[in-house]
């Protein structure tokens, strides 16, 4: 009988994870392989927190596999043009939408430092992805750059946050299955019950000595109000509530 | 009129936890009333009674802390460590549990967070999506074969 937790459950494994930057929303977070089968999953997990008619611009690293996944997850049909010759007609095939933006950024490290940054363009015309990226704005007020600087961030909170992936210790994971549940957890308190602190909203004026409102990234998407873990915990998420 | 202790509760955020019920999951039916309460520690838990289906159960139900004896804030205490970076051993032994006691509440706030993440996070209208993957492991860190660099180098 095969044992549970051995054999290719163990060892190297990634942590897939979707960030929107404009709320620091984390849209999924999973475990999985460095292959094809995981970045669809990621895709198809982000897929469903969109909004039909949304075409975000999709950053990445140089992963292959992530423009072959947009183009399932985000792809729309296309009837070659009939030649008119004999024969049997050219199947459909799957072309990206055209407000469907991606971008790869990719470092280039010489002994562990990063020496350059190339931005290449893989989905959707250049002017209109610059213009995009440009719109989300640099802490220091600078316009934007196509880049993966939030997810990366987003990265350290995790192994700041997650024994299980912080390194050189003896807190890592047993079983995938333990590590994808506290995935889980940590999403919905990171999303629900922590403020961030660059999402702050100044006070209004005369409410108190507070000059900030905390907010949270679920808060700053427009779901909810701030919750307590109590609130978390207690929320029925089977009935059709007002959010 | 008022009555000599109060008002009779009517209990409109409440509603039937039995999926095959057909007030299921329906605020304000008017079908589910207080059936008593009962004591967990030093916490009240209300117990109510599904008029429509028959079936009984308490303010807890569908959630983490049903059936759950230890006060709700250890519970609290230890979920709160979890995802502050302290291990499941580490929380068991700061709060003097079973580390199988954690890790089932853990499961529990999971399976309960993660169906929330499902049900609020939908329809969102985003500009941007950033995707990135992270190395770790599992048990057991990559192979390193004797003399020369570990296999599938690449580090995110």
């Amino acid at each position: 009988m095969r044992k549970a937790g051995r054999g290719k459950s163990v060892g190297t494994a990634w942590t897939w994870a979707a960030v929107a930057p404009e709320c620091w929303l984390t849209l999924a977070a999973q475990v999985g392989n460095r292959n094809l089968y995981a970045a669809r999953r990621l895709l198809r997990s982000v897929r469903r927190c969109l909004a039909k008619d949304t075409w975000p611009i999709f950053t990445s690293d140089a992963l292959r596999h992530y423009a072959h996944v947009l183009l399932e997850a985000f792809g729309v049909w296309q009837r070659p043009t009939p030649t008119g010759k004999r024969g049997r007609p050219k199947n459909p095939v799957r072309i990206p939408h055209p407000l469907l933006g991606y971008a790869q950024v990719e470092k280039r490290r010489k002994r562990g430092r990063v020496v350059a940054v190339n931005r290449s363009i893989v989905f959707g015309s250049d002017k209109d992805i610059l213009a995009r990226a440009q719109r989300l704005r640099r802490a220091n007020g600078r316009k934007g750059k196509i880049n993966t600087a939030y997810v990366e961030r987003h990265n350290l909170t995790l192994r700041e946050e997650n024994g299980r992936l912080s390194r050189k210790t003896l807190a890592f994971s047993k079983t995938r299955r333990d590590l994808q549940r506290q995935l889980d957890f940590w999403r919905a308190c990171a999303n629900f019950v922590r403020p961030h602190r660059s999402l702050r909203a100044p006070a209004p004026a005369g409410s108190g000595p507070k000059r900030w409102l905390p907010r949270t990234p679920a808060m700053a998407a427009g779901i909810n109000h701030l919750w307590t873990l109590e609130d978390l915990l207690k929320f029925k998420h089977w009935i059709c509530q007002p959010y | 009129m008022a009555k000599k202790r109060g008002r009779t509760p009517r209990f409109r955020d409440v509603a039937c936890p039995n999926t095959r019920c057909r007030v299921f999951g329906q605020l304000g039916s008017g079908m589910v009333v207080s059936n008593g309460t009962y004591f967990v520690g030093s916490a009240r838990v209300r117990k109510f009674i599904c008029r429509h289906c028959g079936k009984v159960f308490n303010s807890r139900a569908r959630t983490p802390f049903r059936w759950l004896h230890t006060p709700q804030r250890k519970v609290l205490m230890a979920l709160k460590l979890l995802v502050k970076g302290l291990s499941l051993r580490g929380t068991a032994e700061v709060l003097e549990v079973k580390l199988d006691t954690v890790r089932n509440w853990l499961r529990k706030a999971a399976q309960h967070s993660d169906a929330v993440s499902r049900m609020l996070i939908h329809d969102l209208k985003l500009s941007q999506v950033q995707v990135d993957e992270l190395w770790t492991f599992v048990k057991k860190n990559t192979k390193i074969p004797m003399g020369g660099q570990p296999d599938g180098a690449i580090r995110a």
